[in-house]
C-alpha cells in the first residue's frame, strides 16, 4: 500500500500508460488466436479445392472426335451402342456379364437367360426361359445391354472400352493457374499425342461410378451407398436405445448408486477413443456374433450370407455404440429443458407416468433430441478409425444390397486414396472429401430446419 | 379412510379416485400399472446398455491382452558366422565397457561395406551390433561406427587397442530335404543340428505345425510331429526353422523396440510417439484455444461472438480423416519448405501434431469459454472498481476463478489427442520408432492399430492379440485422463 501512495503522479501516469499498452497488445494476441483458427479452416478448404480442380494431361486410345460428329455426351444410348459395336464388338458380351449377370461367371453361359440375368428388361425377339446367352445374335446382345443401361452408363462403357482415356499427368489448381505456359511446353515435349484438359475431379461421373482400377473412371458410388446403409443401421440401433436411456435417466431414475454409476459411465464412455469401439466391434460383432452379423443365421429366409462378420451390420452397430453416449447426453439435456409445469399439468389431468412422457414430455423435447441425434450421426458418418478395425473392404466390385454385405464408406476411401503415393489419387481424395463435407452440411442443415419447424409448432 | 372424521374432508377429486379404485374398475387400474412397469423395465435396459458396453470393452481388451502375454512369437533361428576372407582391422584405441563408439578412420570402400548398420562384429569374445556409421566428410580420420554392446548373451568387457574386429553374418537355419506328414527327421546342413537341444520346440515356416526335438545329430533332428492342436503338414525343402519366443510383461513395459516380426514387443516407441504428438498438439491447441476463449468471453461483442462460434463449431465438425489429408497435403510441405526437406521427413510427427492441435482448438475454446462465462459479473466489476485494466481483470481474476474448467478443457484436449487416429495414421509414418525428434516418422499407438488391422488380419495371430494390448493401454490412459478431468472440476470448482 505504501508503494502505491509513494509514487508521484508522473510515475503513476507512466505506469498506467504501460498497463494500457500491455492491454492493447494482449487484445491483439487473443484476437490473433481466433484469426489462426479461422484461417486454418479457410486454408483447409482451399487445400481441398486446390486439389479438386486442375489441369490433366490425358491421352485417348482413339480420339473421341473421330467416333462421331457430335460430342459423345450429346448422343443417345442407341448411338452409343452402335459406336460400341463398331469399335469393340467383343467386349459387349463381357459388359453384359459384368453389369447384368445374377450368377457366378462360370454359370453365366450355361443357364437359361431368365436365371442367368437378374431383373432385366428383355428386348423383343428373345425367349428368356429357353435361350441361353450364347444363343443370341450379336445385335440381340447389344440390344439387351442398351435396354438395361442408362445413357450415362453407356457413355462410361464407350469411354472405357473404346476411347480408353489414359491420365498421364495431373496438376493442382494453383500449378495450373500460375504455370500454364510451362505445362503446355512440357506436355508438347513429353507427350506429343496427349491433350490438356481442365477438370473438376468431383463430377457427376465421380458420383455415379463405382470402384475401378482406372484412375479416370474411379467413383465414390459404392462408398456413398455403404455410408447410407451404415447410417441406417446406426440410426435404427442407436436412436431408440439412446432416447430410451435418456428418458430413463431423466424421468425414472432416482438418486441411487446404480443410476449414478450409469451416469458416470456414460460420461466416461463419451471420452473413450473411437478406435476402441472398433476393437470392441471386431471382437464382439465380427467374431463372437459372426453367426448373426454374417447373415448365416438367416440363410433359411433366403438371405445371402457373407463369408465373415465384416459386414454393414457389424459396422453400423459398432458406430451405434460409439454415438450412444452422445445421443444420451444430448437427449437428457433436451428432456431436462421441458418445464416441470407441463408434467404437473398432465399428472393433474390424471395421466399416468408413461402417458405424461409419451404425450407431453417427448413431443416437447423432440427438437432438442433430434438436433443432438443428427449431430451425433454426422460424427458417425465422418468416423474412419473404428471401421478400419471392424474391417472395411478396400476393393468392392459390387454395391452393398443388404445389411450382410461387405462394406466401404467415404472416409475409408479418402484414407485409402490419401495413402497412395500416386498424385492422381490425391485429387480423387479431394473430390471425395467434398462429397463427404456436402453430406455433412446437408445433415446439419436438415437438423437446423427440423429444429426450427418443431419449435414453431410448439409455440 | 380416516374414520375419526372431519380432520381432512375428502375433496371431490379424492372421492372420484376412491370410486375409480372400487371393485368395478380394479382391472383397468392394474392393467395400466403393468404396462407402466414394462415400459420402465425397457427404459432401464436402455440405460444399462452403456454399462454393458463398458464391461464389454474391459472384458474384450483384458481377455485378448491376457492371451497376448501367454502367446509365443515364432522367430527364425539364426546362426552367426564369421565372414571368411573378409577384411580384418584392429581397434585403434582401447574400448571401455561403456564406450559405444569405435574409431575406424579412413578405410577402403569394401571394408566399409562389411561395417554396414545392423550387422554384428566380434571383438574378443564380445559380440556387438553396429547401430550406425559416423561419417565426417571434412576429416575422414574421425570416421567410425556407433555400436550396441554385449549382444547375444555376451558380456561387455574392456578391449585393449589392437584387438581384431571380426565381421559376422547372420544366417537363417534352413531345412535341406522335403518332409511328408509321416517323416520324423528334419534334415539340416552339416553342423546346424548341434544348435538344437532335445526338448526344443520348432516350427518350419510357413506352416504353423509345432514339433518337439527328440534326438539331435550333426545334420538331422528327430522330431515328434504335430504337437499342440495343429495337424502335421508337408514341408518342402529350403524352409526356415523357427523357435518360440514368449512375450513377457517385463519386455512389454521396458522394451524400447516394437517389431513383432523380430519378436520385440516393447510398448515404449508407440507410447513415446503418442505422447510426443499429443504434446505438440497441446502446444498449439492450448494457447490458441484459451486465447480464443478469452477473446470470445471477455472482449468480443455479442454479434461477433455469434458469428465466430459457429465457425469454430465447423472446425470441430470436420471429420478427422479430412484433417489427415490437410496434414499430408498442406502442413508437411509447409514444414519441409520452412525447415528444409533434409530435416523434415515426408511422414513426421510434427506435422500430424500441429494439425491435431488445430483440430482440438474448438474443444478447448468452447469448454474454456463456458467456464469463463460462468464467472459472475460481480467479480469483474469489483476488479474494475479497484482500477484494474481489462487485461488485468481477465488474467488475475477471471481466469483463476475459472481455472478448474480451463484445466478440465486441457485434459479433455489431451485425451482427444491421445485417442486421435486418422491424422497420425496418414501423416505420422508407419514405423515404430523410439525417437524424440519430431521431424522424423514415428508410429503412434492408434496409428499402429489402424495399420495392422487394415489388412486381412488373421485371428489368433500375435498381431491380432497385440492390437488389444495396445488398445488396453490406450483405454487406461484416456480413462485416467477423463477421471482426472472430472475430479478437477469437482475438487477445484469455485462455487459462487
Amino acid at each position: 500500500m505504501t508503494s502505491l501512495l509513494n509514487i508521484t503522479q508522473d510515475q503513476y501516469k507512466q505506469k498506467l500508460q504501460a498497463r494500457q499498452t500491455q492491454g492493447v497488445l494482449y487484445t491483439y494476441l487473443y484476437r490473433s488466436s481466433l484469426v489462426v483458427a479461422v484461417l486454418s479452416l479457410i486454408v483447409l478448404a482451399l487445400t481441398v479445392l486446390n486439389q479438386n480442380f486442375g489441369l490433366v494431361v490425358v491421352q485417348y486410345k482413339i480420339d473421341p472426335t473421330t467416333l462421331s460428329d457430335e460430342p459423345l455426351e450429346n448422343l443417345d444410348k442407341n448411338q452409343l451402342g452402335e459406336i460400341l459395336q463398331q469399335n469393340a464388338p467383343r467386349r459387349i458380351l463381357v459388359l453384359v456379364r459384368d453389369t447384368l449377370a445374377a450368377v457366378a461367371p462360370d454359370q453365366f453361359t450355361t443357364l437359361n437367360l431368365d436365371q442367368a440375368l437378374g431383373n432385366v428388361v428383355f428386348p423383343e425377339g428373345i425367349n428368356p426361359s429357353e435361350q441361353k446367352i450364347t444363343d443370341l445374335s450379336d445385335d440381340q446382345v447389344l440390344a439387351l445391354l442398351v435396354e438395361n443401361s442408362t445413357p450415362s452408363e453407356m457413355l462410361t462403357f464407350v469411354n472405357t472400352e473404346v476411347v480408353g482415356v489414359d491420365i498421364l499427368k495431373t496438376y493442382s489448381f494453383y500449378e495450373s493457374a500460375s504455370n500454364r505456359a510451362a505445362i503446355d511446353a512440357e506436355t508438347t515435349e513429353k507427350f506429343p499425342e496427349a491433350t490438356i484438359e481442365f477438370r473438376s475431379w468431383l463430377s457427376g461421373r465421380f458420383l455415379q461410378n463405382g470402384q475401378s482400377a482406372n484412375v479416370n473412371d474411379i467413383g465414390v458410388r459404392t462408398a456413398l451407398i455403404g455410408s447410407l446403409w451404415i447410417m441406417l443401421v446406426t440410426i435404427l440401433t442407436a436412436l431408440p436405445l439412446g432416447v430410451g436411456a435418456a428418458i430413463y435417466l431423466e424421468e425414472y431414475a432416482t438418486d441411487n448408486a446404480v443410476n449414478r454409476l450409469i451416469e458416470t459411465n456414460i460420461r466416461n464412455l463419451a471420452g473413450v477413443p473411437s478406435i476402441i469401439y472398433g476393437i470392441l466391434g471386431l471382437s464382439i460383432f465380427v467374431r463372437a456374433l459372426v453367426f448373426i452379423t454374417s447373415g448365416s443365421a438367416f440363410s433359411g429366409l433366403g438371405v445371402e450370407a457373407n463369408a465373415n462378420g465384416r459386414t454393414i451390420l457389424s459396422a453400423g452397430m459398432s458406430l451405434a455404440l460409439l454415438i450412444l453416449p452422445i445421443i444420451i447426453i444430448n437427449g437428457q439435456e433436451a428432456i431436462r429443458a421441458v418445464p416441470r409445469t407441463i408434467r404437473e399439468a398432465s399428472y393433474g389431468l390424471g395421466a399416468t407416468k408413461w402417458q405424461t412422457i409419451s404425450r407431453q414430455v417427448l413431443p416437447a423435447a423432440i427438437p432438442g433430441v433430434l438436433t443432438g441425434t443428427i449431430l451425433a450421426f454426422s460424427r458417425a458418418i465422418g468416423e474412419t478409425a473404428p471401421l478400419i478395425v471392424v474391417g472395411a473392404s478396400t476393393v468392392l466390385t459390387s454395391d452393398p444390397n443388404n445389411v450382410f454385405s461387405p462394406f466401404t464408406v467415404i472416409p475409408i476411401q479418402i484414407y485409402n486414396w490419401t495413402s497412395r503415393p500416386q498424385p492422381e489419387y490425391q485429387h480423387i481424395a479431394a473430390a471425395a472429401i467434398i462429397v463427404l463435407l456436402i453430406l455433412l452440411l446437408v445433415l446439419n442443415t436438415f437438423a437446423i430446419i427440423l429444429r426450427n419447424r418443431y419449435s414453431k409448432n410448439l409455440s | 379412510m380416516n374414520e375419526s372424521g372431519a380432520v381432512q374432508p375428502l375433496t371431490p377429486l379424492e372421492r372420484g379416485l376412491g370410486q375409480a379404485r372400487s371393485k368395478d374398475n380394479t382391472t383397468l387400474y392394474k392393467r395400466a400399472r403393468v404396462g407402466e412397469e414394462i415400459i420402465r423395465a425397457i427404459l432401464l435396459f436402455c440405460g444399462v446398455v452403456s454399462i454393458f458396453t463398458t464391461i464389454g470393452i474391459v472384458l474384450v481388451l483384458g481377455r485378448e491382452s491376457f492371451l497376448f502375454f501367454g502367446s509365443e512369437a515364432w522367430l527364425p533361428i539364426k546362426q552367426l558366422s564369421i565372414v571368411e576372407g573378409g577384411a580384418t582391422f584392429d581397434l585403434q584405441t582401447s574400448l571401455a565397457t561403456d564406450d559405444t563408439f569405435i574409431l575406424i578412420g579412413e578405410v577402403a570402400n569394401e571394408v566399409r561395406a562389411t561395417l554396414a548398420p545392423n550387422s554384428y562384429l566380434k571383438i574378443d569374445n564380445e559380440i556387438v551390433l553396429i547401430e550406425s556409421r559416423v561419417e565426417n566428410l571434412e576429416d575422414p580420420t574421425n570416421n567410425g561406427i556407433n555400436i550396441q554392446r554385449a549382444q547375444l548373451d555376451t558380456l561387455a568387457t574392456l578391449h585393449q587397442a589392437g584387438a581384431t574386429l571380426q565381421p559376422m553374418r547372420e544366417r537363417q537355419i534352413k531345412t535341406v530335404a522335403a518332409m511328408t506328414t509321416e517323416d520324423t527327421t528334419v534334415t539340416l546342413e552339416e553342423g546346424d543340428g548341434l544348435l538344437f537341444e532335445i526338448g526344443d520346440r520348432i516350427q518350419i515356416a510357413p506352416s504353423s505345425e509345432i514339433m518337439v526335438v527328440t534326438q539331435v545329430t550333426e545334420n538331422t533332428l528327430e522330431v515328434e510331429r504335430a504337437v499342440g492342436d495343429i495337424s502335421a503338414a508337408n514341408h518342402p525343402a529350403d524352409e526356415t526353422l523357427h523357435y518360440p519366443k514368449p512375450v513377457s510383461w517385463v519386455e512389454f513395459l521396458t522394451g524400447r523396440q516394437w517389431q513383432p516380426q523380430l519378436g520385440l514387443f516393447g510398448i515404449a516407441p508407440l507410447v513415446n510417439a503418442t505422447l510426443m504428438s499429443s504434446l505438440i498438439a497441446m502446444l498449439v491447441a492450448f494457447p490458441l484455444g484459451l486465447g480464443a476463449a478469452i477473446y470470445l468471453s471477455e472482449y468480443a461483442t455479442a454479434n461477433l461472438r455469434n458469428t465466430l462460434k459457429p465457425i469454430l463449431e465447423i472446425l470441430a465438425g470436420v471429420p478427422t480423416v479430412v484433417y489427415g489429408y490437410f496434414a499430408i497435403q498442406f502442413m508437411t510441405p509447409l514444414l519441409r519448405g520452412l525447415l528444409g526437406s533434409n530435416t523434415v521427413e515426408i511422414y513426421n510427427v510434427a506435422s500430424a501434431g500441429i494439425v491435431m492441435g488445430i483440430m482440438i482448438i474448438p474443444t478447448i475454446s468452447s469448454m474454456s469459454e463456458d467456464a469463463l462465462h460462468a464467472v459472475p459479473r460481480s467479480l469483474r466489476e469489483a476488479s474494475y472498481g479497484l482500477g484494474s485494466t481489462r487485461l488485468e481483470t481477465t488474467v488475475r481474476v477471471v481466469v483463476p476463478a475459472a481455472l478448474s474448467g480451463v484445466l478440465a478443457a486441457l485434459i479433455v484436449g489431451v485425451s482427444r489427442a491421445v485417442g486421435e487416429t486418422m491424422i497420425v495414421a496418414i501423416a505420422a509414418g508407419a514405423r515404430p520408432n523410439f525417437t524424440f525428434n519430431p521431424f522424423v516418422g514415428a508410429e503412434t499407438m492408434t496409428g499402429h492399430i489402424a495399420r495392422i488391422s487394415g489388412g486381412d488380419l488373421s485371428y489368433n495371430s500375435i498381431d491380432y492379440n497385440s492390437i488389444f494390448i495396445i488398445g488396453l493401454t490406450l483405454f487406461i490412459i484416456t480413462l485416467i485422463l477423463n477421471l482426472v478431468s472430472g475430479w478437477i472440476v469437482r475438487r477445484f470448482r469455485e462455487a459462487y
